[in-house]
């Protein structure tokens, strides 16, 4: 009898498992096998072309006493700081802009949205055209408007000037936050309208609604939202490699992302870069603790 | 009537589509046009090579002149793959084992792929005498054969000159027929041609030590400095003679104003587009290499339809003939040297030509490779003298042979041929240490050059190198504290292997 009828649940987990299957060989073949080679290439000297030699801590320890590692570190964390806040910030105002009762409400959404769909190199391009030192189109403006007051005005270098640089970088991030203004505003229409009757009979403003309505529902969401930040902001390459030229002037723009490139293919030192592949991995996890574990102050559910 | 006419359109796009599959054109004027339609018994030999543009259709002609000739008789056809970070993607296929057939490398790395055992050695080209310290010029052999066994062929070499305008020396005053001949008179020149507006700003710079930014690392050359310790794998950056080198080349950041040379540097384009200052008149003498006059002709419009690429395709399409092709290269030559010169660089330490800088793109088989006899076949091919002065001829380059025709001076697209031969041949030319070292060295120069450029009130120029030097050294410790242990290791291993 218990043959019989263990056979049927036996089937109903292998038909699950081969609907899995592309999935799970997928996974384990170009995420989890990698990621365990880089944890053991971590603890090697790899230079790729020669086989790897067991040697310890001992990336980790040269590591500590390299300044390009703490560089990079440095440059990620205040991009990430810098970067992280404002992309939320100007998210949730752009949802709560598009969620008010607008005229063509999905031309506004396409609008805002439509950044995000270029091309990260294409729009790299423009930015490097917009923002160029001598005749970007801002320091054209810049140097007009200075004009016409009789100013004489220098407008900086905005991606060659070392002190400026990774606040411009993080200013630029705004341009793709399309993905994230869509999750909110998801997010604030999944907020219910008794909420805001409540609050309004209770007599509430609009910025108290928005201060006790409509930010709490929204935490799930920003918990998300800001998981993610975190995520990318740490993984970040593309643009500002584009922007800066591998790194800008005395590597003010030198993100870890970087170093982790160079080492493993410019100097050819696959466990170095596996250590600090390892570190970055490290350092997002323990970021990310550190969210879920204060979520449980600031996020609400219902 | 919207959904029929959606329709129209949509069924034009797919019929357009269709028409480009099936009749578009096919890269290629042979009978094999890809890979794809070579016949069964023939070999492909794939052939990653980092050229594009003028430079690629150059290797193109070369391949296609292989396919069509000597390929077809021996049954090897090569596929030409144009990769982009080529370096890179050579050492991962290697390192996973499925490199290509040949790899068109910088020679930049070559030390580090002969260190790693990347690369297949040449010695069957070396044995029938095609690449010989005979057959290549003194420099190139050094390179390709850092211990005496061949690693690459010279594809393409370079040298570095100065150029300057011709139509600015003139407006300012100078002799036109004459080039710098010391680092004292090129800052002389630089200053009689450098024009400032009322504001402070720079309209036109004689020369900045920074542009085009290619060879910020080999300032020390022109200065006496000899970066590399052969014998010790050791390299020097803070020598007395690169605190002078870099002294100077921070000497012009001050005069004008870092904030003034980056707002002007800021507005340089690419080397290879219109925008080049030097191109459009913003910077009148500028350090680059032979190609330079191919970029010169490419993008400036008083060449147009008179540049090399343009003369080959016309030629190729039969529109003209190989006297009236002969005859434009000839034209946009005398051209050039109306409007440019170009010379030995000047240096600090004696006559031009006394230090010069090389440089050279390679062809190589890597380590593993699978098609290695047909490989070799090629690359003799492509060594062959006419046709290796046929690609040179295309890269606007010198040759790496000893022998060079006279033809190939004569009918050279670049006017300053003979300049840049002459010092491809000179004993006093560096720059290519081949060492797995050089681009960790070269690497901390340049980020100090970059910081006395941009910033040289907060970096002096001796605490900056010796910085510069701290950290290669950390990196220079690291890496003979690993290549001891492997050595320990294999010589274990081997000894253990020996006792079983």
């Amino acid at each position: 009898m218990k043959v019989s009828a263990d056979r049927p649940r036996l089937r109903e987990q292998m038909t699950g498992m081969a609907f899995a299957a592309p999935f799970i060989v997928g996974f384990s073949v170009f995420l989890a096998y990698p990621l365990v080679q880089a944890v053991h290439f971590s603890f090697t000297q790899y230079p790729m072309l020669q086989s790897p030699m067991w040697i310890g801590l001992d990336n980790f320890r040269a590591l500590m006493v390299d300044p390009d590692f703490w560089k990079s570190l440095r440059n990620t964390l205040l991009f990430a700081l810098m970067s992280v806040p404002f992309t939320m910030g100007i998210s949730v105002m752009l949802a709560l802009l598009l969620n008010c009762p607008i005229k063509a409400p999905g031309v506004w959404r396409t609008i805002v949205f439509l950044p995000s769909l270029v091309p990260s190199v294409a729009s790299a391009m423009l930015w490097l055209w917009l923002l160029n030192g001598k005749d970007g189109l801002l320091n054209v403006l810049l140097r007009n408007v200075a004009g016409v007051f009789g100013l004489q005005f220098t407008p900086p270098d905005w991606l060659g000037s070392q002190t400026i640089v990774l606040p411009v970088l993080a200013f630029i991030g705004f341009w793709g936050v399309g993905n994230t203004v869509v999750i909110f505003l998801a997010g604030l229409q999944d907020i219910p309208r008794e909420m805001y009757e409540a609050a309004e009979i209770d007599g509430a403003g609009a910025w108290q609604r928005l201060r006790h309505v409509t930010l709490p529902m929204l935490s799930p969401v920003m918990f998300f939202n800001l998981i993610m930040g975190i995520i990318g902001s740490w993984s970040i390459f593309d643009v500002p490699y584009i922007l800066t030229g591998g790194g800008g002037t005395n590597h003010a723009a030198y993100f870890y992302t970087m170093y982790i490139r160079d080492a493993a293919f410019i100097y050819t030192e696959a466990g170095k870069a596996s250590a600090l592949a390892m570190i970055q991995f490290l350092i997002v996890t323990v970021l990310t603790v550190l969210v879920v574990w204060s979520s449980r102050r600031w996020v609400h559910y219902r | 009537m919207r959904i029929l006419f959606s329709r129209v359109i949509a069924g034009v796009m797919i019929l357009a589509a269709l028409y480009v599959l099936l009749f578009g054109s096919k890269p290629g004027s042979y009978e094999y046009p890809d890979a794809t339609a070579v016949p069964k018994d023939f070999t492909v030999v794939t052939y990653w090579e980092k050229w594009t543009r003028e430079e690629g259709a150059g290797m193109q002609r070369v391949v296609d002149l292989f396919n069509t000739t000597e390929g077809r008789d021996k049954k090897i056809f090569v596929q030409l793959v144009s990769v982009s970070q080529v370096d890179q993607k050579t050492l991962v296929a290697t390192a996973g084992g499925d490199p290509p057939d040949i790899a068109g490398l910088w020679g930049q790395q070559l030390g580090a792929f002969i260190t790693y055992g990347a690369l297949r050695p040449l010695t069957e080209l070396q044995a029938d005498g095609t690449i010989t310290a005979e057959t290549y010029k003194p420099f190139l052999w050094k390179c390709v054969a850092p211990h005496g066994t061949v690693y690459a062929a010279s594809s393409t070499p370079a040298t570095v000159a100065i150029f300057w305008n011709k139509d600015l020396f003139r407006e300012a005053g100078l002799d036109p027929e004459r080039g710098p001949q010391s680092i004292k008179e090129l800052d002389e020149m630089a200053d009689r041609l450098t024009v400032v507006d009322g504001k402070g700003q720079i309209i036109r710079a004689g020369y900045l030590p920074n542009f085009p930014g290619w060879w910020d690392y080999s300032w020390g050359e022109f200065f006496g400095n000899k970066i590399w310790n052969e014998e010790t794998d050791d390299f020097r950056i803070d020598t007395p003679e690169n605190v002078r080198a870099y002294s100077w080349y921070q000497k012009y950041a001050i005069k004008y104003g870092p904030g003034t040379v980056q707002t002007f540097g800021a507005g340089f384009g690419q080397v290879a587009t219109p925008q080049n200052p030097f191109m459009n008149g913003t910077v009148a003498m500028c350090l680059q290499g032979p190609w330079f006059v191919s970029y010169v002709e490419n993008y400036t419009p008083r060449f147009a339809k008179l540049n090399f690429s343009y003369i080959q395709r016309q030629l190729s399409r039969r529109e003209i003939t190989q006297a009236q092709a002969d005859a434009k290269i000839i034209e946009a030559r005398e051209l050039f040297a109306e409007h440019y010169g170009a010379a030995m660089p000047p240096n600090s330490i004696g006559k031009p030509g006394d230090a010069l800088h090389g440089d050279l793109d390679i062809w190589a088989i890597p380590r593993g490779a699978k098609h290695v006899k047909e490989a070799l076949e090629v690359i003799r091919f492509f060594t062959r003298q006419e046709n290796m002065e046929l690609l040179c001829t295309w890269h606007s380059k010198p040759s790496p042979l000893m022998k060079v025709s006279e033809k190939f001076i004569r009918n050279h697209p670049n006017p300053y041929i003979d300049v840049f031969e002459e010092m491809l041949r000179s004993p006093n030319i560096t720059g290519l240490p081949q060492s797995p070292n050089w681009i960790r060295a070269q690497d901390q120069i340049r980020l100090a050059a970059n910081a006395l450029w941009r910033s040289p009130e907060r970096n002096a120029v001796e605490p900056t190198l010796r910085q510069a030097q701290e950290n290669f050294d950390r990196h220079l410790a690291e890496y003979r504290k690993y290549a001891g242990m492997r050595k320990q290791v294999e010589s274990a291993s081997s000894g253990s292997e020996g006792r079983r």
